[in-house]
């Protein structure tokens, strides 16, 4: 058994490793002797990201591998896990590690990242008119300081999934204010074997800021206000966090405050609500062969609440990012990669095998992808208003105070006032 | 005999070398530079700060910081609650299975399952069972006749603390027993026959001879449970991501490492912990020191 | 009263206090164990369905065609298996020197390799992974098995030492009048005394790396040098949550343990049969 790689001695190594560990996280890391490439040999990069979309992310890298012979991607698959992936790009781009050359990394963190000046800048590669045919609301979580820092791969924004059969047999339309859906609830008990009128994610999580701001959104409110300073405690935001409040007591299941998507998802495909606010990928999910609600889902804008004019959603997705420490050979190869998956044939490829809604406009004209995602049609103007959460290179603490805030309010462990009040001051303490 | 005490410790020192070496190697750097970086304020998002030498302060805040304060209560109460069941029902395991009986092998096979399913599978699963639509817990409880309706044992805080201790007790139990019973069997059979004929009962042959024999091993299980429960990270961040006021101190400590990138407060929360862990031990080494280091 | 009565009635007590025991540590395993035989409809069946349908063994197919899952419990088994026995090794020769020979400075040495393990594992990732890269350890077993020895050590080498102290005092002059060199002393007739418990020492440390995962995640990034935690991690994806293939997986990862303390069950419990430990 081959135990030890090891070619070098190991003490002066940890006391020079103590220096570099204090000095390489600055950022500008010196390239780790990459010796250029011969022009012939093809490039070899490492493209890292979850295994959330793992099949069908290998499926593109081998078509890219047998497309053309100059580069070669290999692939390193992390668990499917938010905070898994994050923890382990940091540790590598912290130390200034140059195993990883591509990352898909969520959207919320692309400023955390580019503030560390972990990232390319890609501005330089991809102009104006090319950055004008993707959706605007995607280009904006891959810029960071006017620089584009990173480019949009899929997106995702949310939708409300109700049951058509029971709505059917009541002879009604699907409600588009929240009020409307809460009305619904002493007629649809028991009709088809619905229990609850609404399921969400309101755990101790992510999901749950990505449902809050939808509530703030969907009632005219807003986090940051157009110079980035927060308007948290407001009028319309108390009313519309008490909607929810309101949902989570009188019209969800007990434990909805512990759940995230798989266990709402379980309640809905279950045939036990009546409706879901979920993301897009779950219109597949819901309609699979064995499913309890196959065809009898429908989807829907997210409702809006009283002082809401427009339905908005959150935007999540993946950007695609390049490790800032690698050589210029290595960027080369990635942004040639980079360029290949946000191309029109790759983007519908990537929805048609995978599901997930394409940052390209083009693709949600094109006939099979409309056939195979029917509700694409109405779907293109809830993403075209997608909201994006927050951008901050401190978003992880601003997510975190809403998560630990909003949370605490819908366990009735503190008031929904004193709640929006302490964001607001978290906030405030972090822009100074 | 100078030379021979000096031959001795000579003797003691290379074969602890190989231990001590090891030790040396690895675990220090990452200790001392978790030390370094506390001194620091070091926020990876602002490398322009250049990340200067701050001294005590990230430890003065911590004094003014109430969650610092409410996660390690929380950890306090974890632990204690923890430890404590756990010897209960580790020591009874121990006893019982230091008994000869039919299948006595398999059940020492069986209790160590919970030990052998790894931490992130056990706590998903624990999330499972606790769930109010279709979990195991609620099941159990309502055809046993002990609550009429499926409830969200998750979604309170009494509720919360229980559901935690139930699967921490559950998979650690096991590492109690089973070093219990490694202490039982070191205990040579004639004492307790000697007792019997001296006239005592199971009961004072128990009070005279077991536990002072097994006294140093138990302190010594309690000693590695009470560590590791100190740190409990994953069960909570799996079956709860710290709700409902079940924030441990570890998982404060991670929030401001790898979520906040505040390398600075993060490494001293870190050095809190070890401050913390480190005067439990001294309490316990009173009692086992002697044992022992005779 | 009768003694026979009281005995039954003790006897009976005895297996009433096993079973409630059993009930509570397996009941969890065999739900799970339910779980990864039942048809798909049936793992998250409201309310919850105990006894499955049919019997469905797809899950175990899964496990083992979808994922290189062989691969990764060969990889657990190797990691663990030298993790203990280096742990051991060299713990057990340390802890005889504090348990059994005289020099100053016992209990500094003693809380010092304990202090090794009152940090949170999450503060010393990123040092450690830094260690590693520079030794060229990342993706080799070493690379999990140094880091995974060092934080056994602690461990090993309080409980090992005292099991040596428990010891009867004066053994080892005897050996010594006999001609026996201080490393044979340990070796022939000090560490044979002390073999049940190495076991079960060995058989914690055993555990504790079959499933550690942080490390095993940041350290091992090549797929095929993976381990069984950070393996079944990688089962669920966008698309589904597979309880059905993980119950499987988890029932996978505890047999071969169970074997292993059948198989050491005798060592485990010689400590009684073992002569010589006399007062």
């Amino acid at each position: 058994m081959k135990l030890f790689k090891a070619k070098k001695i190991w003490m002066p190594l940890i006391a020079a490793s103590l220096v570099l560990s204090l000095t390489a996280c600055g950022g500008n890391s010196t390239q780790s002797g990459a010796e250029a490439p011969d022009t012939d040999e093809p490039v070899t990069i490492t493209f890292s990201f979850d295994q959330g979309i793992g099949q069908p992310a290998q499926t593109l890298i081998d078509e890219y591998n047998a497309s053309q012979e100059k580069y070669i991607v290999e692939s390193k698959i992390l668990p499917q896990d938010a905070n898994v992936v994050h923890d382990d790009f940091v540790n590598k781009l912290a130390s200034g590690d140059t195993s990883v050359d591509v990352m898909a990394l969520d959207v919320v963190y692309v400023a955390e990242f580019a503030s560390a000046g972990w990232l390319t800048d890609l501005t330089q590669y991809f102009d104006q008119a090319t950055q004008d045919l993707y959706l605007p609301g995607t280009i904006e979580t891959a810029t960071y300081n006017e620089k584009l820092v990173a480019f949009p791969w899929f997106t995702n924004a949310s939708a409300l999934f109700y049951r058509k059969d029971v709505l059917e047999q009541l002879g009604v339309e699907p409600p588009t204010t929240y009020q409307g859906w809460m009305d619904l609830q002493s007629q649809v008990q028991g009709v088809n074997d619905v229990q609850y009128t609404s399921v969400f994610q309101a755990a101790l999580s992510e999901a749950l800021v990505c449902n809050w701001v939808e509530y703030v959104a969907n009632n005219g409110g807003e986090i940051l206000d157009a110079n980035g300073n927060p308007v948290v405690n407001t009028e319309n935001n108390i009313e519309a966090t008490q909607i929810m409040l309101d949902l989570v007591k009188n019209y969800a299941p007990e434990g909805v405050t512990t759940y995230n998507e798989p266990e709402s998802e379980q309640v809905f495909l279950d045939g036990k609500a009546l409706f879901i606010r979920d993301w897009s990928g779950f219109w597949s999910q819901a309609n699979k062969e064995g499913s309890k609600v196959k065809d009898k889902v429908g989807v829907t804008s997210l409702p809006v609440g009283p002082k809401g004019t427009e339905s908005h959603s959150t935007l999540g997705g993946l950007n695609l990012v390049i490790n800032n420490a690698i050589d210029d050979a290595h960027k080369e190869a990635a942004i040639d990669f980079i360029k290949y998956l946000s191309s029109e044939s790759v983007q519908k490829k990537m929805n048609l095998i995978a599901a997930q809604p394409p940052v390209l406009k083009s693709v949600y004209q094109d006939a099979e992808v409309l056939e195979a995602n029917p509700f694409y049609a109405d779907f293109y103007d809830i993403i075209m208003n997608g909201k994006a959460r927050p951008m901050s290179p401190q978003y992880a603490r601003v997510s975190d105070s809403i998560q630990r805030n909003i949370h605490a309010a819908l366990a009735e462990n503190i008031d929904i006032k004193t709640a929006l009040d302490t964001i607001q001051s978290d906030i405030e303490a972090l822009n100074k | 005999m100078k030379s021979l005490q000096r031959r001795e410790t000579r003797d003691a020192w290379l074969m602890m070398l190989p231990a001590l070496v090891v030790l040396l190697v690895i675990a220090v750097y990452p200790i001392l530079r978790t030390f370094w970086l506390s001194l620091h304020e070091m926020v990876l998002t602002d490398p322009g700060s250049g990340y200067p030498f701050v001294g005590l302060k990230n430890y003065t805040d911590i004094f003014r910081d109430a969650r610092a304060g409410a996660s390690i209560l929380f950890t306090f109460k974890f632990t204690i609650a923890t430890v404590v069941l756990e010897l209960i029902v580790g020591f009874a395991a121990a006893l019982i299975m230091n008994k000869t009986f039919k299948g006595r092998g398999l059940v020492r096979a069986a209790i160590l399952i919970p030990w052998a399913i790894p931490t992130t599978v056990s706590a998903l699963m624990w999330k499972f069972i606790y769930n109010d639509q279709y979990g195991l817990f609620n099941d159990v409880l309502y055809r046993l006749g002990l609550i009429d309706g499926y409830k969200a044992w998750l979604a309170t805080e009494g509720g919360t603390f229980m559901a935690l201790v139930i699967a921490d007790v559950w998979k650690t139990a096991p590492f109690m027993a089973l070093l219990i019973l490694a202490g039982l069997q070191m205990i040579p059979g004639d004492l307790y026959e000697s007792a019997k004929i001296d006239g005592a009962n199971s009961f004072q042959a128990f009070v005279k001879i077991t536990l002072p024999m097994v006294r140093s091993t138990v302190l010594v299980a309690l000693l590695f449970r009470t560590i590791d429960a100190f740190r409990v990270f994953d069960l909570v961040s799996v079956m709860t991501g710290g709700a409902n006021g079940s924030e441990s101190v570890s998982l404060y400590a991670y929030a401001h490492l790898m979520k906040f990138l505040n390398f600075g407060y993060g490494s001293a929360v870190s050095v809190l912990i070890f401050l913390f862990v480190f005067g439990i031990s001294l309490i316990y080494m009173k009692s086992i020191g002697k044992d022992l280091a005779s | 009263m009768d003694m026979k009565v009281t005995r039954t009635l003790k006897a009976s007590l005895l297996y009433v206090l096993v079973l409630l025991f059993l009930a509570f540590i397996l009941l969890p395993y065999i739900w799970q164990f339910l779980t990864s035989i039942k048809p798909l409809a049936e793992i998250s069946a409201i309310p919850a369905k105990w006894i499955p349908s049919k019997i469905n063994v797809e899950y175990y197919f899964n496990v083992f065609q979808k994922h290189p899952f062989a691969r990764y419990l060969l990889n657990s088994a190797i990691v663990a298996s030298v993790t203990t026995v280096v742990s051991i090794l060299i713990g057990a020769s340390a802890s005889y020197a504090l348990a059994r020979l005289h020099f100053k400075g016992k209990k500094v040495v003693l809380l010092s390799i304990l202090a090794i393990s009152m940090f949170p594992t999450i503060s010393t990732v990123s040092p450690l992974f830094l260690i590693l890269k520079n030794m060229n350890l990342l993706n080799t077993y070493a690379g999990l098995v140094i880091p995974y020895t060092t934080f056994a050590l602690p461990f090993s080498i309080w409980l090992l030492t005292n099991f040596f102290g428990q010891l009867p005092k004066g053994f080892e002059e005897a050996a010594t009048i006999d001609g026996c060199s201080r490393l044979q002393t340990f070796f022939k007739i000090m560490l044979p005394l002390i073999k049940p418990a190495t076991f079960s020492v060995g058989l914690l440390v055993f555990i504790n790396s079959w499933n550690e995962y942080i490390y095993s995640l940041t350290f091992m990034t090549d797929d095929s040098m993976r381990t069984v935690p950070v393996g079944i991690a990688l089962f669920p994806s966008n698309y589904e949550l597979p309880w059905g293939d993980m119950a499987a997986a988890s029932i996978v990862v505890t047999v071969p343990l169970i074997i292993l303390v059948l198989m050491f069950q005798q060592k485990i419990i010689a400590g009684l049969t073992t002569g010589g430990i006399k007062g």
